[in-house]
């Protein structure tokens, strides 16, 4: 009888190992690399169950440092499954061969709404028609005003001008005294002052880079415009109403720059999306029962129309992985629109489709227009030109005019034919 | 005695073995690295598919480059030379202060050394995040408190404005760094025995005089090694100036560590930052053999 | 007689006014990282007081830094005591032996602080990767104890060199073999020294990012500089995790060294007095 017992146990017991090892226990890696990784997580743990089968595992990861690290272990053939990247770096991978091509795999497993439905797309192309990344979450840069302290000032529009930005400024500046508008000017690898030239230039009709009619990469901007646009982003230091301490910040979620607006004490700013959702979330608890003073609008235009670039995060699966299908599976999850409903909803979906079922609150409305008018960087990231020397490049420039070191003009011959020298590269 | 002689070598070759493994396998593979891509153009993208020799090309682009003397002019200067005479000097007067009667009198030595102990174990990034709020143009604290005592009307900007930035950048250094040179010097001064400072005092010698013919002296082998140790790992430091102002404002803070990592990482000339570090590996040798040669003779006569 | 007791007075209140500046100046930015990690997110910048908190602490110890802590601690540990055995060994060699290319090969020991560090980084992390060392202990304790060594081997032989020589020939007479005069005779005479070099050793090894974000990407295998790096993100930074992770990386280091300190204090007399 116990032996009849054991059998049928030890039975029992091989069909269910069988089973187990016929369901083949697949892990891949997730490298994700903001700081938020705990909403992540806990979209894992649904991936998981909704994909049995499949382990995730995630790994974490300085956004600074994220590609540094992909390109080394590029040229060892390690790295994770799938990896969270910048838009703009996902070319510069791809070229490298840390990135797989995805042309097949989208067009045999299909994603989300179909590749046409993905914003920025050309950003993942190299020059042989293949790509690389799938658009993940967009944003792009906004102004940010606070209603109190412009009514304060007497200013009843908002600025829609360059010109009209700088008036408004000098006038918080002189009738409140307080900072107008309060960016940052700072020099370094990540800085703000790249995004505010580009703007200003983009808006104004000119760029940086720019393809020719015979597709040649060539430089699509006098030196003359770029010192007039230097000359503009200093004078607001020069004249006082932005503070000189802020030519040490680079970028704008600083609490050097934020905690002025949070308090009041400053008028205007401009920001990227997450950093404008995270500061009105964090003012709001800190001023629980207050009505918002916040407003955000277009940037400003030129005889063009305001423009930004439309900046973003991709996924990009490592060439080199071992369980493609598996990762596959992981990026078609997050780009579903349950996944940015349910898990990542301070983000915006990188998908057109996903977009416009978004709801903007009243004080992201702003964002929402400047969408309509946000751009891809294009030929900035398609040509030869490296994006973060350019990058870089016009901070140091702007910087040494700012501080008197080099005159206005030659720090724009400078950024202008340093920008040359990069377009006529070899990619 | 032959067999001695032998026995001595093979116990010489058994003690050094492990230590020259260690430094060979860690050292000397990336140095060649680094020597081999300097002579290349290698971008940080091709590391797959190597780079093109250009020979000695980067560092005569290097070397004709008037950016690079300004960069080389202030990690010589600012970055090196003042902070470490600041931590030295300033090292010295706290240690003197410690190890002072009244100090030991009140029997705060103790205490003191464990106050000092907590700038050394924090880690540079909190230090520059703690400093760089601290010194906010608008919202930190000692701007606030230098208004309040009526000595400035106006906050001055310590990291944007370029009369304030090097400062600002020595004070992080300093505060973060001193507490070891300081700690250092106080055990030195420790070791010192009471009775020739007791004699000279019988002999009427002045505070000024006691530490001129006494103390220093004998604190002179300590204060040479920590120079250099200090002079070392500050030239090549890299985290203070690239935290703090990335750099600028423009290239003002550029120093070789930024340099390096600018054009290797930001514009990917690997090869081209090679070469600015096998420079500024030259530049310390050269300097290492000529303090050693002149300054620490003495105290080195032994060993060098 | 009273003049000179008013000056010894206000020399007593300089001096202690003096130090009260000290400890000032040394410990108001840790205070200000303490303080600022019991405070919400919100309330941080704002110079206002909501209250204290632990959300910060405990957000980052569910986010990893129980596994960090620990990790920083075994790494840590293990290359420090290696280099430092490693380097008695060499430096009673360069202190107490004459042989051939002494001179060469200590200065080339030396020669290992030259570089900026940043620049040995790619090489090693293609080397490492190629012999299956990366995310892994040995290879990080490997690459920290080689980090360690030439400034260890430096102090110690400076403090070597205030040992008599004649206590080894003592011994020697008497017989003792070379291994047993290291460490029965003057290893324990030295042992102030390696307190001192050991201390220098692991706060350098503790802070050490460069090298451990290279090698280190699974989240089992972080040290604590890298856990305090991955909360700032490209739009936001997560200020009260980065000043609760700051106090937590610092903190151990001050409970290491409290009982230490002592005996740190007569082995840093070193660096190379000589007799």
């Amino acid at each position: 009888m116990a032996r009849r017992m054991f059998a049928v146990l030890l039975g029992l017991g091989l069909a269910a190992a069988m089973a187990t090892a016929a369901m083949a226990q697949v892990t891949i890696t997730f490298r994700y690399a903001f700081p938020d990784g705990d909403v992540i997580r806990d979209a894992m743990v649904d991936f998981e169950k909704k994909n049995p089968g499949i382990k995730v595992n995630l790994q974490r990861s300085s956004f600074a440092e994220a590609r540094d690290q992909l390109v080394r272990e590029a040229a060892v053939g390690g790295g994770p499954d799938v990896a969270h990247l910048a838009f703009v770096w996902v070319r510069d991978l791809g070229i490298a061969g840390a990135l797989m091509p995805l042309n097949d795999v989208v067009k045999s497993k299909g994603l989300g709404q179909g590749w046409g439905d993905f914003v920025a797309t050309d950003l993942t192309y190299d020059d042989k028609g293949n790509f690389y990344g799938v658009p993940f979450a967009t944003d792009t840069w906004g102004m940010v005003y606070n209603r109190q302290v412009m009514a304060a000032a007497g200013i009843a529009k908002t600025p829609e001008t360059w010109e009209e930005l700088r008036n408004a400024s000098r006038q918080i500046k002189q009738r409140t005294g307080k900072t107008g508008f309060g960016f940052p000017g700072g020099s370094g690898g990540n800085n703000s002052i790249w995004f505010l030239c580009n703007f200003n230039w983009w808006s104004d009709g000119g760029t940086l880079v720019d393809q020719d009619a015979s597709g040649k990469y060539v430089v699509g901007i006098t030196p003359e415009k770029i010192a007039e646009v230097f000359r503009y982003f200093d004078s607001f230091f020069k004249e006082g109403h932005n503070p000189k301490g802020n030519m040490a910040i680079q970028q704008p979620f600083e609490p050097q720059v934020l905690e002025p607006m949070a308090r009041g004490e400053q008028g205007i700013a401009i920001m990227p999306l997450f950093t404008y959702i995270t500061f009105v979330n964090d003012w709001t608890k800190r001023n629980p029962n207050q009505e918002l003073p916040f407003y955000s609008a277009p940037t400003p235009h030129g005889i063009g129309k305001p423009t930004t670039h439309l900046g973003g995060q991709s996924l990009g699966v490592n060439a080199n992985t071992k369980q493609p299908d598996a990762a596959w599976k992981l990026v078609q999850y997050l780009t579903s629109w349950e996944f940015f409903q349910a898990y990542y909803k301070n983000y915006f979906p990188a998908q057109k489709s996903l977009l416009a079922k978004m709801n903007f609150p009243p004080w992201l409305k702003g964002f929402q227009e400047q969408f309509t008018f946000a751009r891809s960087w294009g030929p900035y990231s398609k040509g030869p030109a490296v994006i973060g020397a350019m990058w870089n490049q016009t901070a140091r420039s702007f910087g040494s005019a700012a501080i008197g070191e080099k005159s206005f003009e030659a720090a724009a011959k400078e950024l202008h034919d340093f920008v040359a020298g990069e377009v006529k590269k070899q990619k | 005695m032959g067999h001695r002689m032998k026995g001595e070598r093979r116990f010489v070759v058994t003690m050094l073995a492990p230590i020259f493994l260690i430094l060979i396998c860690f050292y000397l593979y990336p140095t060649a690295f680094n020597f081999y891509n300097s002579l290349t153009d290698l971008s940080l993208l091709g590391l797959r598919r190597g780079g093109s020799f250009i020979g000695l090309g980067n560092y005569v682009k290097l070397l004709a480059s008037a950016d690079f003397y300004r960069v080389l002019w202030n990690t010589a200067i600012w970055l090196t030379a003042v902070s470490v005479a600041l931590r030295v000097v300033l090292g010295f007067g706290v240690a003197l202060l410690l190890n002072s009667e009244t100090v030991r009198q009140y029997r705060l030595v103790t205490l003191s050394r464990l106050i000092l102990l907590v700038p050394w174990a924090t880690p540079p990034v909190v230090a520059v995040i703690v400093f760089r709020w601290l010194l906010d143009q608008r919202l930190g604290v000692v701007n606030r408190m230098l208004m309040g005592l009526g000595i400035i009307d106006l906050p001055i900007a310590f990291f944007g404005d370029v009369h304030w930035v090097w400062p600002s950048v020595i004070t992080i250094i300093v505060w973060n760094t001193l507490p070891m040179v300081s700690l250092t010097f106080l055990a030195a001064l420790q070791s010192l025995p009471e009775e020739l400072i007791e004699a000279a005092k019988v002999d009427g010698a002045t505070g000024a005089q006691r530490i001129r013919h006494i103390i220093l002296p004998h604190l002179r082998p300590t204060i040479i090694v920590i120079t250099l140790l200090s002079t070392f790992w500050t030239f090549n430091n890299f985290l203070y100036v690239w935290l703090t102002t990335g750099g600028g404002p423009g290239s003002y803070t550029n120093v070789i560590a930024t340099d390096i990592y600018i054009k290797a990482f930001i514009e990917y000339h690997l090869g081209f930052s090679s070469a600015i570090g096998v420079f500024a590996a030259l530049l310390m040798a050269a300097f290492a053999l000529v303090y050693l040669r002149v300054v620490a003779r003495r105290e080195f006569q032994e060993i060098l | 007689m009273s003049s000179s007791r008013f000056q010894r007075g206000i020399g007593t209140l300089l001096v202690l006014a003096a130090l009260g500046i000290v400890w000032a100046f040394m410990l108001y930015p840790a205070a200000w990282i303490f303080y600022s990690s019991l405070q919400t997110n919100e309330a941080l910048f704002s110079g206002t007081f909501a209250g204290f908190t632990f959300a910060n602490y405990i957000k980052i110890f569910n986010s990893g830094f129980r596994v960090f802590l620990f990790n920083s601690l075994v790494i840590c540990t293990a290359a420090v005591l290696i280099s430092t055995f490693v380097s008695v060994l060499a430096a009673y060699v360069f202190s107490r032996k004459q042989f051939r290319f002494r001179r060469l090969l200590f200065s080339s020991v030396l020669s290992g602080q030259l570089f900026p560090w940043i620049i040995l980084v790619t090489p090693l992390f293609i080397l490492f990767s190629r012999m299956g060392l990366l995310n892994s202990y040995p290879g990080i304790i490997f690459c920290y104890g080689a980090i360690a060594i030439p400034f260890s081997v430096y102090l110690l032989v400076g403090y070597l060199e205030t040992i008599p020589h004649s206590l080894d020939e003592a011994a020697r007479i008497d017989g003792a073999t070379q291994y047993q005069v290291i460490w029965k005779i003057v290893f324990p005479i030295m042992l102030p020294g390696i307190v001192a070099t050991t201390t220098y050793a692991f706060l350098l090894c503790w802070s050490e990012y460069l090298l451990a974000l290279a090698f280190l990407s699974d989240e089992g295998m972080k040290t604590l500089p890298l856990g305090l790096y991955s909360f700032f993100g490209q739009d936001a930074a997560d200020w009260g995790a980065i000043m609760a992770g700051s106090a937590v990386t610092t903190l151990p280091t001050l409970v290491l060294f409290l009982p230490l300190q002592r005996r740190l204090a007569s082995g840093l007399a070193a660096g190379a007095v000589k007799q």
